[in-house]
């Protein structure tokens, strides 16, 4: 510990320096270090922190001598020093803290201080460090479960799923109320995450009018099933490189030139292993439509999170450069870039809420088919148990484009088309193990100055995923 | 006796520089019953020169701060270092911390000389101290009693403490020879010599 984070303490008032002796005596005051130092060795505090006091009197500009007093003087009455850290951290003095238990640490282990220590060490994103005042922690009873609960939550940052999965498991088991609730439900989350994912998820559905059939028109209900292989490597754990790959297919049970395929592949990199932090990737997508290539598209990405205390801000910024692949929506191909900005609310047991906004710029091919997208997100999601959670969304979009399309003398001009469109959903899950079963119900309404662009239509899905942890 | 008058004389207010300022600084306090702050003070007097004198008082004081094995401990050292420093009262003191530590046979052999130089006050104590010591050596002791002053002299050794593990082991060799089968005396004689021998090389050193 550096000394002016001591004295920082020390002025505090925690543990006081004594007024310098009116004649200073350096001798004397090396002959009383040495007795200190002889009775901390015999384990007499109280000795030892009178011997320093004398020390730090006859010679304060010993600083050997001012330090082994404020250590002795905080190991004298842990108690208070504890409390006295507790609250320094708090407030935010993570400088004053740490100097304290450090102190309280010096020369004889202190599992409490090592796990507050731990906590500023964890929640500076310095694992590293966390890590052995951590494991110190677990051997005092009342500090056991917290920090085996703070080292799986390194553990989960860094990758180690089922690492992490098998210390909140620990903390399940020995500990009770809102830790054990937590630990549960990280749990399920540890066991869905690592370093290597694969997931694999089977569902059926149902969509009220799978071709966006017009309003007043013969909407077109009809069932499908779908399949998703979702694989995610983070060789260096959360902080570093990443790759993601992902096959989709939805296939109908009737309409079977809307059976969709999604295949695409990730490659980035995250910065920051906390709540705070920021990425950038590549992705290269195709998307079939009644299994014929509709949609391939590259797509650079960026954004990032920034935590303040239970608030987070977020940004994501997205650039795809599309190509449809259909005679009908060829003329959609170009740039699409968005924006959306954020701010989330967390609530205990993982439960949040997040308010948004979208902007988006279609510069397709023509101007007719270029358009500027915006309007505001809502999600919330929240853990009614720690395997059972419920979500909900809900958002609104207007969609503007550039230019009306051409019409034929004497037909009149047209307007150019302005969709607005409300969407809301909501999902129940439930997590058993490595299994999560899911249901799900979303609405959406479309209304177009254009004929044949306002519709309406609702969907159900039920499914079941399983996520491996790879390494 | 020489710890009293140096009691008397840290009533005095005449200056004394150095090592003296704090032995008679230390006397101050053990006369206040401040036995820590004394001890300090003693322990410096120690390192500034008055090492002989200073190591018997610091080693009353451990004894009236319940920490008798350090105290045994000091009044060997202080044995050791000053032979001719040591006095009656300083005897109580050791007699006490070595009954404190279980070394009743060593409480035994200081208590001798100590009853007949004390003060009215001291020979009382003396007098209950002594039934006490008569009440637990008078039966033979028992071979678990034997065994454990070898595991506490083996556990000073193993710490370094030389001059506490020379103390069990010859509680040990003392209580072997009260038994009818000498348990484990050969044990006792073998551990001393080879205690005595490192705590002579350490003071080669």
């Amino acid at each position: 510990m550096s000394l002016p984070a001591l004295l920082a303490a020390a002025a505090a008032g925690v543990c006081v320096l004594p007024e310098p002796a009116a004649a200073p005596d350096p001798a004397a005051a090396q002959a009383y270090l040495e007795v200190g130092d002889a009775e901390t060795a015999a384990h007499s505090t109280e000795t030892a922190l009178l011997a320093y006091q004398e020390a730090a009197r006859f010679d304060p500009s010993n600083a050997r001598a001012r330090e082994a007093y404020l250590s002795a003087c905080t190991r004298g009455s842990p108690a208070r020093m504890l409390d006295e850290g507790i609250d320094r951290m708090d407030q935010g003095d993570r400088a004053g803290a740490i100097a304290i238990f450090e102190r309280l640490r010096a020369g004889r282990p202190d599992p409490a201080a090592a796990l507050y220590e731990g906590i500023i060490k964890y929640e500076d994103g310095d694992d590293e460090a966390a890590r052995p005042l951590l494991v110190e922690a677990q051997a005092g009873s009342a500090s056991g479960a917290r920090a085996r609960y703070f080292l799986a939550l390194i553990e989960l940052r860094d990758g180690g799923g089922d690492d992490a999965a098998a210390l909140f498991a620990q903390v399940v088991a020995s500990a009770q109320g809102t830790l054990a609730e937590r630990a549960e439900l990280l749990r399920s989350t540890a066991l869905r995450s690592g370093r290597g994912v694969i997931s694999f998820l089977a569902e059926g559905g149902y969509d009220s009018n799978v071709t966006f059939a017009p309003d007043g028109g013969q909407a077109t209900p009809d069932g499908d099933g779908a399949a998703e292989l979702f694989l995610s490597l983070r060789p260096l754990g959360l902080s570093g490189p990443y790759l993601r790959g992902d096959a989709f297919y939805r296939g109908q049970f009737q309409a079977r030139d809307r059976d969709l395929g999604v295949f695409g592949g990730q490659l980035g990199w995250r910065l920051g292993r906390g709540e705070t932090y920021a990425f950038g990737d590549y992705g290269y997508g195709v998307t079939l439509l009644g299994a014929s290539p509709y949609l391939l598209a590259h797509r650079l990405r960026a954004g990032g999170r920034w935590a303040l205390g239970r608030a987070a801000l977020s940004v994501a910024y997205a650039a795809r450069f599309g190509s449809y692949r259909t005679t009908d929506s060829a003329n959609f191909s170009g740039v699409l870039q968005t924006v959306d900005p954020g701010i989330a609310f967390n609530f205990g047991l993982a439960s949040s809420v997040y308010l948004g906004f979208h902007l988006g710029r279609d510069a397709a091919n023509l101007a007719r088919t270029s358009s500027w997208a915006v309007g505001p997100r809502a999600a919330a999601r929240f853990a009614l148990t720690p395997t059972l959670r419920t979500s909900a969304e809900a958002g609104f979009t207007s969609r503007a484009f550039d230019a009306a399309p051409p019409t034929n003398p004497p037909d009149p001009p047209l307007q150019p088309q302005a969709d607005q469109s409300v969407y809301f959903g909501g999902a129940l899950e439930k997590d058993l193990e490595r299994f999560t079963l899911r249901a799900a119900a979303a609405y959406q309404i479309n209304s177009s100055n254009t004929a044949g662009f306002s519709y309406s239509r609702a969907t159900f899905t039920v499914g079941a995923s399983y996520a491996l942890g790879l390494f | 006796m020489r710890t009293a008058a140096l009691l008397l004389l840290a009533l005095s207010s005449a200056a004394i520089a150095g090592a003296d300022e704090h032995l008679l600084a230390g006397a101050r306090r053990f006369r206040e019953g401040q036995f820590a702050q004394a001890l300090v003070e003693f322990r410096v007097a120690e390192k500034l020169g008055k090492g002989g004198e200073a190591a018997w008082y610091s080693a009353a004081c451990l004894a009236r701060m319940d920490r008798p094995e350090d105290a045994v401990e000091a009044f060997l050292d202080a044995e050791r270092l000053a032979p001719g420093v040591r006095d009656g009262l300083f005897d109580w003191y050791h007699a006490v911390a070595c009954h404190d530590a279980r070394l009743y046979l060593c409480a035994n052999h200081l208590l001798v000389g100590v009853g007949q130089r004390a003060g009215p006050h001291i020979r009382n104590e003396v007098g209950k101290l002594r039934a006490k010591l008569d009440a637990a050596l008078s039966p033979e002791p028992p071979r678990t009693a034997i065994d454990w002053y070898h595991q506490h002299a083996e556990q000073a050794a193993k710490g370094g403490r030389t001059l506490l593990a020379r103390a069990y082991l010859e509680e040990a060799a003392g209580l072997a020879a009260r038994r009818h089968d000498h348990y484990r005396a050969e044990d006792a004689a073998t551990a001393l010599a080879r205690v005595q021998k490192d705590s002579r090389s350490k003071d080669g050193r």
